[in-house]
């Protein structure tokens, strides 16, 4: 009987669903379309340049400029950056052995992947003396830290079942794991001090747990799109009544809450200390969390690009945009003084600034590595 | 977000999901998995919405989406853990089984084949595509489709005895 295994299917396929959560669904989607135009601001040109690339072909890559030292003294409250297998610190360079795809800072040294195969990314920690030690497999790039303390977490998936872990780098022991879902989004959302912040379908945090106590807290879901965390500070997106982007907001216990109306893409990034944060703008912008108001940054407001990471309280790498490359800068706050540290203008050499997720994104895009979320057309990256 | 038309997505939303979250269940096999599938797929559908255009589009991205991370999944080795892949059917009881007990001998079935091979006998034989349609989803060759779908049938009847007569469905599909 022909029609037998579609009447079968039909009967198995007769179970109860939970109704879709649309209001979820689109609040996820709209933060995936946030971030990638982002990305293509701060750096279109990339996306261009590496979608016509040889990104997926990188293997064995280095950078013949590399000046090696052994210099015992790592410091990762320094600006930094990789070119293909190579760490660059104001005072040494490091040949990590791996190209480095993504990387993050703790107080102890630096967690980043490594390409490994078509789908997979090795994870590493390197504490700035010999080779640097995997300690993971993942295929989602993604990492969180917090460059004060000494843990990092991400999405392991070396075992028969994906986890979500911490490692405290001091010591190299994963002090925290729990069972993962290979979902859209990444469980770890961010790290602040000895708290984790867990999220379950999005990116919103839905539980924060203390590393040091094992406290597991239920923060609920208020539906507010998560941004980042820095101490007792919280930043949000900031959106009316019809879901329209109006910028963030900033919550704190004592001060409640502070409105930075800037009115375009919502990403930002708070300074260590939580005395800046830098948003996602045309140009790079930088707001004082007590008060909302922007900081003057002289000429370099004009600089098309943003500040995605701070090396300390009051330096921020900028990655910014020229007609043919992207420039790294090192600028300070309030001043407004930058200096250069390298320009990137090599698209056939993977390269990575600490603690965002930006760049990773814009060489997705080009197939190097299959990352769901890379999924981009030309019209919406625009 | 002017370009997403959130009524309409809704619209699409309540229209489809149930149609789109059984299809998920046969790939997966599992009520949670499936509707973890569909969030993801409809999502991804969410983000391409302006330029999707028209319902029928919309439906047949979240398909792909679903069969595509569907089959993701399944080629990571975690998820096996997650489904009775080595329990063979007790095809000695198919003569007085139930409806329950076929249902059941019928998704022990499925899980036993191929992520591609499984998604192929959903989209044809649930969904109703066509060979060149299934193949587009699948981001394959017809012939592919072809092929993949006579194993799928094949090893059905293989596993499922007298539980499931396709030997109509297989001598139109597969050439003598």
């Amino acid at each position: 009987m022909t029609e037998q295994l579609k009447t079968m299917l039909d009967r198995a396929a007769a179970q109860h669903f939970d109704p879709v959560d649309v209001d979820a669904i689109t609040a996820a989607g709209d933060r995936t379309v946030r971030r990638r135009r982002v990305a293509a601001g701060v750096a279109g040109v990339a996306v261009l340049a590496v979608i016509g690339g040889t990104v997926a072909a990188l293997a064995g890559s280095g950078d013949d400029k590399a000046d090696f030292s052994d210099d015992p003294g790592f410091r990762t409250d320094v600006p930094m950056w990789t070119e293909g297998s190579v760490l660059h610190t104001p005072e040494a360079t490091y040949e990590l052995g791996v190209d480095v795809f993504t990387f993050v800072r703790t107080s102890e040294g630096i967690v980043f992947t490594g390409q490994i195969s078509e789908e997979r990314l090795g994870v590493y920690s390197f504490t700035g003396e010999g080779d640097p030690d995997k300690i993971g497999e993942t295929e989602d790039p993604h990492l969180r830290s917090d460059p004060d303390g000494p843990y990092a977490g991400w999405l392991d998936q070396s075992g028969d079942r994906p986890e979500a872990v911490v490692i405290d780098q001091g010591s190299g022991d994963r002090v925290w794991s729990a069972p993962a879902k290979l979902s859209f989004s990444f469980p770890i959302v961010a790290i602040d001090g000895s708290s984790v912040y867990l999220a379950d379908a999005d990116e919103h945090p839905t539980h924060l747990v203390d590393l040091v106590t094992g406290e597991d807290v239920v923060l609920g879901d208020d539906g507010l799109g998560f941004v980042d965390v820095e101490g007792d500070l919280s930043a949000y997106l900031l959106e009316d009544a019809d879901g329209a982007e109006l910028g963030l907001e900033i919550r704190s216990d004592d001060r409640g809450v502070v409105e930075i109306r800037f009115g375009v893409d919502g990403l930002g990034v708070l300074s260590p200390g939580g005395r800046w944060i830098s948003v996602g703008a045309d140009d790079v912008s930088v707001y004082d969390t007590a008060t909302g108001a922007s900081v003057d940054l002289g000429a370099t407001d004009a600089i098309p690009g943003m500040g995605i990471a701070w090396a300390d309280r009051d330096t921020m790498l900028v990655v910014a945009q020229t007609a043919e490359a992207l420039v790294l800068m090192s600028c300070e706050v309030p001043s407004g003084e930058c200096e250069e540290l390298t320009t990137f203008d090599d698209f056939s050499t993977l390269f990575a600034v600490p603690d965002s997720d930006l760049l990773w994104m814009l060489r997705g895009e080009s197939g190097g590595l299959t990352v769901e979320s890379s999924e981009v057309s030309a019209s919406e990256a625009g | 977000m002017a370009a997403r038309d959130r009524a309409a997505f809704a619209d699409f939303v309540a229209a489809r999901s149930g149609a789109l979250h059984r299809a998920a269940y046969l790939m997966v096999g599992d009520v949670g998995l499936a509707q973890d599938l569909v969030q993801e797929a409809l999502t991804k559908t969410y983000v391409a919405w302006p330029r999707l255009r028209d319902p029928a589009n919309a439906e047949a991205y979240t398909r792909k989406a679903i069969t595509t991370t569907a089959i993701t999944w399944f080629r990571r080795k975690s998820w096996y853990g997650e489904r009775p892949a080595d329990q063979l059917p007790e095809t000695s009881e198919a003569g007085h089984a139930d409806a329950v007990a076929v249902r059941t001998s019928l998704m022990d079935a499925l899980a036993q084949l191929p992520p591609r091979q499984r998604a192929v006998v959903v989209l044809r034989y649930y969904e109703d595509l066509t060979e060149a349609q299934t193949a587009a989803v699948l981001g394959c060759a017809v012939g592919t489709v072809k092929s993949q779908g006579a194993a799928a049938l094949g090893k059905l009847r293989a596993l499922m005895g007298d539980q499931l007569d396709l030997t109509d469905l297989i001598s139109k599909e597969v050439p003598a």
